[in-house]
């Protein structure tokens, strides 16, 4: 065999191994299945943090003008109509991270305390009417304003949307952590659970 | 979206990729124009809103070429030949290994591929010289840039990732600690398969056809090579410069600093520093090493350089004016991909880096999805590295820039779009530096994220 067809082969051979091991390693539904409160506990606000991240993320672009000296942009350039393209940017892009949080959610299964069902149930609504009302912000800004006042609505209450689908979510884990003490306690003592806290403790 | 919807987006995609295999076999500033043509039709036709044409980049190859080629002006290219080739005297294919390692070094630094292109031409004429087929470190050379990206601390991906795990408690530290080695490992694999790929120059059949048709000449022994009287200054001039973007890349805190949210400052970014600083090592060589103006564009980088930046220009407006447009359908499909079939995340996360051509996006969307889909985060931070994907599509500067100044032909585009010279090493790179990084992860990092607690019951009222 050639050398170069050879090279190739090898490097086939790589990402079908690749393949393998990753089927080894990841990849764990547990959507239909009861599980320990600690392993809930340690998914679930594991999802939450890495959308609170991404959430951080968009919050921080749309803070951060375009500055002198940044790649490929010119403080000039930020106009209204541009403002509104990147209110819009967020929006798409905080929708996507809780569609991703709502599949983390749902595949961490449910506790196996009293009333784990109904708080799984709980997270997973909050997690999905965020995604609704994320959604519906977006479409909001698709709508002509005859106004001044009214675009000027739309436009912070498209972005505020973001911020009350945060709120929402402490507050629901609040409550869940209330509702039922083995869980509490494991929302206490999991360590992304006290990684989400420390960062919830920063802001 | 609906299945017309998606009809739209195929028909568009093969727009751009019918528009770059025209344009890869025009070869030259044909890859431009055809790019240009290609975004008048996506514009027109199909009613999509242009896309940004890569300003930094064009303005970095402006800057660079300036300064490589004020330096080759004044025989410090030939210089670092001399120096080179006495250095590889005793294994000239060593060339092969050090320079990917080198340009690694280079991202780590400035947290940018950009960096590579001030040394694309220095590559090129020491693998030419000591008649090493350029292919082998030049393509090597812009895989491990690119992967460099995963490795740097001041990088944007690196930023993007830090956020997602950190609620797994993994920091930066923990990520170096995970892509360096791994890609070290990647890259040697690499270095090692593409030191014997293609034939050598004496067998090429396209380089001999350049050499007999007078479009090249053959190397000079390194021997015979004349040098002019300020060569050294202009290597020395050229080299700071690149040292002092390395350091100002590296330490935030020293560069400049620009207006900030709320009337604050923060440092600047590093792309205008290193067109401000090879700009200013071009004059510098300017005066101090004697090189007239009036012979700067007649110099081979000069012209290899602008070249790449017309290519650059057209191929990668048409690609983001597709990007664009359609990059959360992209992301969508690969990421049902990636949901219907975990262990497809790699190669999902390599498909996204690949068809947004954006690290970052491709970190900002899969790395998520990967963690949602229970993989843990240790083991989304070794298959993260698969973003050097980017190259995948002979779209981005540094491949261009890498083809145009190789003069014997034997690192091209291709001529089906994948088929280019980046692509085995790409390839290979990839795989292994994630295979090596799930190791790393596996023995060192436990696996998934630390260990949930054991028990449940409450500790306190």
């Amino acid at each position: 065999m050639r050398r170069g067809v050879l090279t190739w082969v090898l490097a086939g051979a790589g990402v079908i191994l690749l393949l393998v091991v990753t089927a080894a390693i990841g990849g764990r539904d547990k959507s239909d299945e009861t599980v320990p409160a600690g392993e809930w506990a340690q998914s679930v606000c594991g999802a939450a943090g890495v959308w609170r991240g991404e959430i951080e993320a968009i919050v921080e672009d749309l803070r951060t003008p375009a500055a002198f000296g940044d790649p490929g942009a010119e403080p000039q350039s930020e106009t209204p109509q541009s403002r509104r393209g990147f209110i819009r940017a967020g929006l798409q892009v905080a929708v996507q991270a809780t569609h991703t949080l709502v599949q983390g959610v749902d595949n961490a299964g449910a506790p196996d305390t009293p009333n784990g069902q109904q708080a799984a149930k709980q997270i997973s609504d909050w997690a999905s009417s965020s995604k609704d009302d994320l959604e519906q912000a977006q479409d909001s800004l698709d709508n002509e304003a005859d106004t001044l006042e009214e675009a000027i609505k739309q436009v912070t209450s498209a972005a505020g949307a973001i911020g009350t689908t945060l709120a929402s979510g402490v507050r629901t884990f609040t409550a869940v952590a209330a509702s039922d003490p083995a869980l509490g306690a494991a929302l206490r003592d999991s360590s992304t659970c006290q990684q989400l806290r420390k960062k919830e403790a920063k802001v | 979206m609906s299945t017309m919807d998606w009809i739209l987006v195929a028909v568009q995609g093969l727009v751009v990729v019918g528009f770059i295999a025209l344009g890869v076999r025009s070869g030259g500033i044909g890859l431009g124009l055809w790019g240009g043509v290609g975004t008048l039709i996506l514009v027109f036709v199909f009613g999509l809103d242009p896309g940004e044409p890569p300003f930094s980049a064009m303005l970095i190859i402006i800057a660079v070429v300036s300064a490589a080629a004020a330096m080759q002006a004044a025989g410090g290219v030939d210089y670092m030949v001399v120096v080179a080739s006495k250095a590889l005297r005793a294994k000239p294919k060593a060339l092969n290994f050090v320079a990917p390692y080198v340009s690694y070094l280079l991202t780590i630094l400035t947290g940018t591929s950009n960096t590579f292109f001030s040394i694309i031409p220095v590559i090129n004429e020491v693998a030419y010289a000591n008649k090493i087929r350029p292919e082998r470190p030049l393509a090597s050379s812009t895989v491990a840039n690119a992967l460099g990206i995963t490795s740097s601390p001041v990088a944007a991906a690196t930023a993007t990732l830090l956020p997602l795990v950190e609620i797994y408690h993994y920091d930066l530290i923990d990520v170096l600690l995970i892509t360096i080695p791994a890609s070290l490992v990647g890259i040697f694999v690499m270095s090692l398969l593409m030191s014997t790929r293609g034939k050598d120059l004496d067998d090429d059949p396209e380089y001999q056809r350049r050499l007999a048709a007078g479009e090249i000449q053959p190397p000079a022994p390194s021997e015979e090579i004349t040098l002019l009287p300020y060569a050294k200054r202009s290597v020395a001039i050229f080299l700071v410069g690149v040292l002092t973007i390395c350091v100002f890349g590296f330490f935030e805190g020293i560069r400049p600093t620009v207006a900030a949210e709320g009337g604050g400052v923060e440092p600047m970014s590093v792309t205008p520093l290193i067109q401000m600083i090879m700009l200013t090592a071009a004059a510098l060589i300017l005066v101090l090493a004697h090189v007239s103006a009036s012979d700067i564009p007649g110099t081979p980088i000069f012209k290899s350089g602008m070249v790449a930046m017309i290519a650059l220009f057209g191929i990668a407006w048409m690609a983001d004016t597709f990007i664009a447009n359609n990059e959360d359908a992209i992301v969508q499909a690969l990421g049902s991909l990636a949901e219907n079939w975990p262990f497809m995340i790699a190669v999902a996360i390599f498909l996204v880096a690949g068809l947004t051509t954006s690290q970052s996006a491709a970190t900002r969307t899969m790395v998520p999805l990967g963690l949602a889909l229970g993989i843990g985060a240790g083991y989304m931070i070794a298959m993260w590295t698969a973003v050097v994907g980017v190259l995948l599509l002979p779209a981005n500067g540094t491949q261009i820039a890498a083809a145009e100044a190789d003069e014997t032909g034997t690192t091209t585009l291709g001529k089906r779009v994948v088929d280019h010279s980046f692509q085995l090493p790409l390839q290979i790179c990839w795989v292994v530096t994630a295979l090596v990084g799930i190791g790393i992860v596996w023995l060192f990092f436990g696996g998934h994220t630390p260990a949930p607690p054991t028990t449940t019951a409450p500790t306190t009222p």
